[in-house]
Parts: C-alpha cells; sequence; structure tokens
C-alpha cells in the first residue's frame, strides 16, 4: 500500500480537540454540525476540521513534491456518498454520532461507552468481512 | 464571535489530529477497526486515555462546566443505530468526523463525496423521525454515567472525578501494552558451512578417494556428497555404450600435463576402472582400484584429453576403446555400394 510509511502519531491533539469543546460547548456534535441546526461553534468546528487536516498534509505534500499519495476513485466516491448518508441515518437513530461518543466517552457516558463498543464489534465484523470477500473476489 | 473563533481553532486542531493518526485514509481505518493496524489502534486508545484524564482534571478544576454536559440516554435507538453505523464504518472506512477531514487529506474527491453524503443524510433526518421514535422506545431510557460527574444524573459508581480518571489511566495502560510495529529485517543468508579439511589418516572414511599427483600433496576428496553424478554421465554409464553417437573414448594416459583432480573426475576415474575391468582381456587380471591409486587419467567428457605418465601406485595404463558406431555405417554404405556397382 502507498501509506505503508505512513506512522500515526501526536495522540495529544485529540484529547486538547476535545477538551476545548468540552470547556466552550460541553460537547462535539458533528450531528448537529451536518443538520445545519443554527449552533455556531458546531459549524465553524465542521468548516475549519478540513483546513486542520490540510495544513498538516503540508509537510507530507511538500516532501513529495505535491505528488498525491492516494488518488480518488469513482468506485471510492460513490461508496463514500452512499456511506456518508447511511452514517448520519444511523447516528439520528442512536442520537450520538462520532463527536458525540468520543466526548461521552471522555466524561463517563454508559450510552456512549455502549455506542462504542457496539460500533466497534460491527466494525470489526463488517471490516474482515469486506477482506474476506475482496481474498476471494 | 468568539464560539466562531473557538469553534473554528477546536476544528483545526481536530483536523490536524485526525490527519496525524492517519484516520483520513479509509484503509487504515478499516484496518484500525479489524484490530490489523496495531499502531493506530495504539495511538487511538492512547488519545482516548488522555483525553479522560484531561477531562476529569478539567471538570475537577471547574474548568468544564458540568452544568453543559449532556448525557445521551441509552435506549435501543443506540442499540440498532450503533450496528448500523459500524457496519458502515467498517465497509466504507469512514465516520463523519473523517469524512470531513478527507475533504483536506489526500483523497479530495472521496472527502467531498463522503461530506456531501453525510449532508444528504442529515437533510434526510426529519423526514424518517417517524420510523425512528418507535425503534427507539423497544428498550427503557436510562442516562447513566459510570461515576458521579454531574450533580443531578444518575450514577452507578461513587467514584467521581478520581475513578473517572482513573478510567482514562487504564486505557492509557492498555494502550501502552500494545506492541510497536517494528520493522521485520531480512534473514541474512548464513555461508555454507566449508568442507571439512583434516590431515589426519583417522578421518579418512570408506567413500574418501586420495588422489596424488608427482610432486603435489595428495587431496582427500569425499565421494559421499556426490553419489549419483557418476552413473549419470553419458561418458562413462553403460547407457552410453549403446548409444551410436557417444563416443566415450579411454585414452592411455600420456606425458601431458595431468588435469587437477576434481569430484567429477574422481567418480568418472573410479567408473573407468570398473569399465576397463570389465572389457580387460583375460590374460590381463584386472587391477582393484587402491584407495591410493592416484588419478592420473581422468577420463574427459571431450574427445581429447592428455594423461599423465604412469608413476608408482598410478592407475595401469588402459587400453585405448573407442566405440565407431559411424564406422559401421561406413561399412554398410560400402557394402551397399559393392552390391549397387556389381552386376
Amino acid at each position: 500500500m502507498a501509506h505503508d510509511t505512513f506512522r500515526p502519531a501526536s495522540p495529544w491533539l485529540l484529547p486538547l480537540a476535545l477538551a476545548a469543546a468540552m470547556t466552550a460547548a460541553g460537547r462535539l456534535d458533528l450531528l448537529a454540525a451536518y443538520t445545519l441546526a443554527g449552533n455556531r461553534f458546531q459549524g465553524a468546528l465542521l468548516v475549519m476540521l478540513p483546513v486542520g487536516a490540510f495544513l498538516s498534509s503540508l509537510p507530507g505534500r511538500l516532501r513529495r513534491h505535491g505528488r498525491p499519495r492516494l488518488r480518488s476513485t469513482w468506485q471510492g466516491c460513490a461508496v463514500c456518498f452512499a456511506g456518508g448518508v447511511f452514517l448520519m441515518l444511523a447516528a439520528g437513530l442512536a442520537e450520538m454520532g462520532d463527536g458525540l461518543a468520543l466526548t461521552g466517552l471522555a466524561q463517563g457516558n454508559v450510552s456512549a461507552w455502549a455506542f462504542a463498543a457496539i460500533v466497534w464489534a460491527a466494525a470489526l465484523c463488517a471490516a474482515r468481512l469486506k477482506a474476506r470477500w475482496r481474498r476471494h473476489a | 464571535m468568539r464560539e466562531l473563533l473557538l469553534g473554528g481553532g477546536t476544528g483545526l486542531v481536530l483536523g490536524m489530529a485526525v490527519q496525524r493518526m492517519g484516520l483520513t485514509c479509509r484503509e487504515r481505518l478499516r484496518q484500525t477497526a479489524a484490530l490489523r493496524d496495531r499502531q493506530t489502534l495504539r495511538v487511538l486508545l492512547m488519545s482516548l486515555g488522555l483525553s479522560t484524564l484531561l477531562a476529569s482534571l478539567l471538570m475537577w478544576l471547574a474548568v468544564i462546566d458540568v452544568d453543559e454536559l449532556q448525557v445521551v440516554p441509552l435506549h435501543s435507538g443506540t442499540v440498532l443505530g450503533g450496528l448500523i453505523f459500524g457496519a458502515v464504518v467498517g465497509w466504507t472506512g469512514q465516520t463523519p468526523g473523517s469524512a470531513a477531514a478527507g475533504v483536506g487529506g489526500d483523497r479530495f474527491f472521496e472527502g467531498v463525496c463522503g461530506a456531501a453524503g453525510c449532508l444528504a443524510g442529515a437533510a434526510l433526518l426529519p423526514a424518517v423521525q417517524g420510523v425512528f421514535t418507535p425503534l427507539r422506545s423497544l428498550l427503557p431510557e436510562s442516562g447513566l454515567t459510570w461515576f458521579r460527574v454531574t450533580l443531578d444524573k444518575p450514577y452507578l459508581f461513587a467514584g467521581g472525578f478520581l475513578g473517572q480518571g482513573c478510567v482514562g489511566f487504564l486505557l492509557l495502560t492498555l494502550s501502552l501494552c500494545i506492541r510497536r510495529e517494528r520493522p521485520v529485517s531480512a534473514p541474512t543468508e548464513k555461508p555454507a558451512p566449508p568442507p571439512p579439511v583434516s590431515d589426519h589418516p583417522e578421518d579418512v572414511r570408506e567413500d574418501t578417494v586420495i588422489a596424488t599427483l608427482p610432486g603435489e600433496e595428495p587431496v582427500v576428496v569425499d565421494m559421499a556428497e556426490e553419489p549419483a553424478e557418476s552413473e549419470n554421465d553419458p561418458v562413462l554409464g553403460e547407457s552410453s555404450v549403446a548409444e551410436p553417437e557417444s563416443t566415450p573414448i579411454v585414452e592411455e594416459p600420456s606425458a601431458a600435463e595431468p588435469e587437477l583432480p576434481s569430484a567429477e573426475n574422481a567418480g568418472e576415474a573410479e567408473e573407468s576402472l570398473s569399465f576397463a575391468e570389465k572389457n580387460a582381456p583375460q590374460d590381463e587380471p584386472p587391477q582393484a582400484a587402491e584407495p591410493s591409486a592416484s588419478l592420473e587419467d581422468p577420463l574427459p567428457s571431450g574427445p581429447e584429453t592428455p594423461s599423465p605418465t604412469p608413476g608408482a601406485g598410478s592407475i595401469p595404463p588402459q587400453k585405448k576403446q573407442q566405440f565407431k558406431p559411424s564406422a559401421k555405417k561406413a561399412s554398410g554404405k560400402k557394402k551397399k555400394a559393392k552390391k549397387a556397382a556389381s552386376p
């Protein structure tokens, strides 16, 4: 894979972001941000999220002289669009998204812990099923 | 304005965190969910542990207002929604947060499509609330926390902020127990051990041939490693006798410089001895090959080879035996020619 040499780092950035979100607004609610519910804090957070990701990816882009490490495909775009629709529908059903789950984990909500455990179990099964399907396809 | 600035700064830091942990890559997120990517799993657990520790500390210091904390109730919708959410995350490898961060990552168009899908799904939510409401009421609701971190919400354990901090410390310890993936170095090929060399006569075995050349030191050749080569040698094998085209010529040793004996030559010499024994005339008794016989006449694979002069302890000169099946053909042609010529 092209990203085999990538090493995940900086585990202290996420705690800072969560602490800032919990201090300013009490929670990190991307569900409310996507529904454009009028919450300014969550809306500004959603807008600046890709900017922060781009700034963090700049050193790697400069090292590669602007060549992208990974490329988008139309199948990937279709999968991402469909996945996004179902993700928001599932988050709406659970009344919890990934942002609320993270802040709920940090403050000790039982529902957040149960949601995270169920999500991880389902993701584990789905990822392994997909890997097996890819191997046999 | 203050909310916009705080929200923008938090989004900036959150985007950097998602990118630095590699969660904008869908394949990596999928591998982490499948518990295959240990490095990302380790960093994620470490982040969660640190988040819990920091949140507990800030709540204890009253920097975080506990009245603003939202405790989402646990109901059947959490279970069903969690199952669908997890299945989609495992299949696509994206979450709403990573989809938004993916817009600034490498796969720009996939990030845009993911964010557009999330916006479309959020737009559909008001339309499906009528279906979701009965699904949420299958189990009784309960808004609980593990420890007493709020003033009015129910809790399970009376640990307070210290208990919550201990949970964070446990997550941190769990993350440190996951070993880092270290690069695997290619196994170094061990050189083959050199063949044993010994000068002691006790080390000579039955299948050892000692070759001596005039004026040179004896060379010990261990024949045990090469048993079958001499048998399949077309020059020396019996099958080669029947072949018309092969010409295994065994010549007498001459005064020319001999070739240095090698393992093949040693095998060839042994076979030549046996072959010479078979084809030797009756009045000449066959001479058994002695272990100390010198290899002065290494049988070549080619047509012409010089052979050494006979010396003390050397292999006796062998008769010339030439197989010329072409001669038979020539004599047959002559016969035919004679027949054709005669009336």
